[in-house]
């Protein structure tokens, strides 16, 4: 018997008074990239943030691995393999680059590999983490996440903001690298990195997919044109 | 006519609420005892002093733990003055009203100091407050042959005031509800909503223009107001004021108090002070654990209330009555602004700056030469110091040599509530609203820091205040058409678009755009885009704007800055930066 690796059914969850996502419904099979994109306000980061255990879900189902999840604080989901790269705040300012890689990682990995995945990086070692600039800071949050070699689901929001092109293109090599089972939910506006990385775009909009987009269907006028309806 | 019946409406509604007001007195003076109407008055003078913490740290975000200390001051002081001078009820007013001000004035002057030097919220200026009140509270236990010490200072009569007579009680709850009037009052006018404010992002107040610090000054010393007041009352209720009256213990306790009831909304302080005190009356002395239960009382409140009980109750009330939403009213024109047009620059000019973060050098003796009048763009690879530039020209980052200089004067040292007088505004890299008001106060504020004259501060006009420019940037932003949404509920896109509109509303003419497109589809990308070309178009502002997407650089910028290592690497017309070998060795450029 095979299921999902992340099944979410009629999820609703948002902010205080109002719902921002309203019963969506999601399937993820392992070692599969999707993309999520939708004008600003759609819901994206909102539904990152609710599969990762960082806001309560307030109806719905979520399985894991055929699991339900749906009330598992945000901790355990990290320990099971959810991880999010989220859109802000996304290093510790007053750690070291370094000390920011040791943070979280056990001892099999290899902090040195993920240091010199961005060269920026790398030349900034030892400095605090909060003197970088903002695209650097989206790189390290980047870098940290992808070395880390236990997680099953990748969560990533928004990561090419501030990000010049040719570190994009590494973001999309270590996307492309990553372990085979390993599965990629993205909400990104770049659609450069949607292209060559994702196997699938889901549209989303008031809170609720509203397409998907696959294989041969996946080029720039598709996507351009989905995010203009 | 709308206006006419909207204004005699409220008219309506204000007498109809103080005679409420006054039934409740009246009915309170008739059905209670004497007794519990002392007990009762003393609740109310505590109330009073919550009013002020509710200010302070419910609408400024200062957290005042020195409240004692001025409540003390109120009461020691009033005493004093009574000592020495007749005691006929008229002179007694003078002088209570003479402390009262004083005291307000040292605690203006005493925020004023220290707030000048830090922006953003500070525990240094709470813990400086907790000094002074244990500093306070000492000198009134040892100076005793002045404040009598340990036993306290007895409070000489005045001839025709009794605090248990009816008139007592009634004059406490009169001067309750002035208190919790002008509280309530001033939470609305301009002054109150830039509170809150500042309490959400300081330093985006300050680039609006104000000067924030004598703001929350002013704040803190209608805090420290209040509770030399009910010092002063509470002498008179006393008869006798001792050192515990100014000590620590008492601050928290009114702290905790305000928390109780709401820090947010002035009832809330009063519904805290009455709700503590009657409570801890009827159950003291027949609950052995009585502050155990006190205690998690206050802990459930924090954890599962934290708007307190007022904020409770209103959330409860919002969402039985739907979001009743402003009235409509009339839109007007702000007045023309009194902004000395002679500072307003076009030209920026960076000179030789050279900026440091600690030991690593960002900018590197950069000259640049900006064009006045036109868009251009700054690109160039992470770390190339590109914010770090805007940081410097915003005072954010004082360069360590070098000048930056708008039309003939350096903005090396200029703070930054300054800036808007020349003109200069700047939109964060990560948007900078302020999440806990409205669309439509986020755009009340951008408006009011070209055009609020100082007695705009407590006026209502500029509520109404409107310019042409929200209703072009509502064609385009969708958002802008629920102005009562809350700010937090909007994405980080919609963020982005909210600051361009806010700083846009400030008239500037030197605008510094920090990657305004970031987290936006190409679409909203090229609707943003249009806002910034069609805008910079009618004012001909100076534009500079710094951005990854290439799509975007060549549709925007006629000129083309490219940074690399805090040094300029070229600079040009976006076709000649194309094919210039030395920046695409180090910066390739891709679109969305």
């Amino acid at each position: 018997m095979s299921w999902p690796l992340l099944h979410a059914q009629d999820i609703s969850a948002g902010y205080g008074a109002g719902a921002i996502l309203r019963d969506l419904s999601l399937s993820l099979n392992p070692a599969k990239v999707i993309g999520v994109i939708g004008r600003n306000g759609a819901g994206k980061s909102t539904l990152l943030r609710t599969l990762v255990g960082e806001l309560p879900i307030d109806a719905g189902q979520l399985l894991f691995e055929n699991t339900d999840i749906s009330k598992m604080p945000a901790f355990v989901r990290s320990r099971i393999g959810i991880h999010l790269t989220p859109q802000d705040n996304v290093v510790f300012n007053a750690m070291t680059v370094f000390d920011n890689f040791v943070v979280g990682a056990n001892e099999n990995a290899d902090v040195t590999a993920a240091l010199n995945l961005f060269p920026n990086i790398a030349l900034r070692r030892d400095v605090a983490a909060g003197r970088l600039s903002g695209g650097e800071r989206k790189l390290l949050a980047f870098a940290r996440s992808a070395f880390r070699p236990d997680k099953k689901l990748w969560l990533i929001d928004e990561p090419t903001e501030g990000v010049q092109a040719e570190n994009i293109s590494i973001m999309a090599d270590i996307i492309r690298a990553r372990p085979a089972e390993q599965s990629v939910l993205i909400a990104e506006q770049n659609i450069t990195l949607l292209l060559s990385v994702a196997d699938e775009v889901i549209t989303i909009d008031s809170g609720i997919i509203t397409g998907i987009i696959s294989g041969s269907g996946l080029t720039r006028e598709n996507l351009v044109r989905a995010l203009a309806l | 006519m709308m206006m006419i019946r909207g204004n005699s409406n409220k008219t309506l509604k204000m007498a109809a609420k103080s005679l409420v007001c006054v039934l409740v007195v009246l009915a309170l003076v008739y059905v209670l005892p004497t007794f519990q109407k002392y007990q009762l008055s003393q609740l109310l003078i505590y109330a009073i002093a919550c009013l002020g913490i509710h200010l302070c740290w419910g609408r400024a975000g200062i957290l005042p733990l020195g409240q004692a200390a001025f409540f003390g001051a109120g009461a020691y002081s009033f005493g004093l003055l009574l000592k020495g001078n007749a005691s006929d009820i008229f002179t007694a007013s003078l002088l209570f009203l003479f402390s009262v001000i004083a005291i307000a004035l040292v605690a203006f002057l005493i925020a004023a100091m220290i707030l000048r030097r830090q922006v953003g919220p500070s525990p240094q200026f709470a813990i400086i407050t907790l000094a002074l009140t244990i500093l306070f509270g000492q000198i009134a236990l040892s100076w005793s042959s002045v404040t009598g010490g340990f036993n306290g200072l007895l409070i000489p009569v005045i001839s025709g005031v009794d605090p248990f007579s009816d008139a007592f009680f009634v004059v406490i709850c009169g001067v309750t509800l002035v208190c919790y009037t002008i509280a309530r009052w001033v939470g609305g006018t301009p002054l109150g909503r830039l509170w809150m404010a500042a309490a959400d992002d300081e330093l985006r107040v300050q680039l609006f223009g104000f000067a924030t610090h004598l703001l929350k000054a002013i704040c803190f010393a209608i805090g420290a107001g209040f509770a030399a007041i009910a010092g002063g009352l509470f002498a008179l209720h006393q008869g006798l004021v001792t050192p515990q009256n100014s000590g620590f213990v008492f601050s928290a306790e009114l702290l905790i108090w305000t928390a109780l009831g709401g820090r947010k909304h002035p009832s809330g302080a009063i519904i805290g002070a009455i709700l503590a005190g009657v409570l801890s009356l009827a159950l003291r002395d027949k609950i052995i654990w009585w502050e155990l239960i006190v205690a998690s009382l206050f802990i459930l409140v924090v954890l599962k209330f934290p708007g307190g009980i007022a904020g409770g109750f209103l959330t409860l009330i919002s969402r039985y009555k739907g979001n009743s939403g402003n009235q409509e009213v009339q839109p007007i024109r702000p007045p023309a602004d009194e902004v000395d047009k002679a500072t307003l620059a076009r030209e920026i000019t960076v000179q030789k700056v050279t900026v440091d973060a600690g030991p690593v050098r960002i900018i590197d003796n950069l000259s640049l030469d900006i064009k006045p009048g036109v868009t251009q763009c700054i690109i160039g690879p992470n770390g190339a110091g590109k914010t770090s530039l805007f940081n410097a020209m915003t005072g954010m980052m004082p360069p360590r040599s070098g000048d930056i200089i708008a039309g003939t004067k350096s903005l090396n040292t200029v703070p930054a509530w300054h800036l808007q007088r020349f003109g200069v505004q700047r939109k964060f890299q990560t948007p900078r609203i302020f999440v806990s008001l409205t669309i439509r106060e986020n755009l009340w504020i951008a408006m009011w820091s070209k055009h609020l004259q100082r007695r705009d501060y407590l006026s209502h006009a500029p509520l109404k205040w409107h310019l042409d420019i929200i209703d072009d940037a509502a064609q385009i932003f969708d958002f802008l058409r629920y102005p009562d949404m809350q700010a937090e509920e909007l994405s980080a896109g919609e963020r982005q678009q909210l600051e361009l509109v806010m700083i846009h509303l400030c008239a500037p003419t030197i605008l510094l755009l920090d990657e305004p497109c970031a987290g936006l589809s190409p679409r909203e990308t090229a609707m943003v885009a249009d806002f910034i070309l069609t805008q910079q178009k009618q004012s001909g502002a100076t534009c500079v704007i710094i951005e990854h997407d290439m799509a975007l650089v060549s549709k925007l910028a006629a000129r083309v800055i490219v940074l690399h290592r805090g040094k300029l690497l070229a600079e040009g017309t976006w076709q000649a930066i194309q094919k210039n070998a030395e920046v695409r060795a180090v910066y390739a450029g891709g679109i969305k």
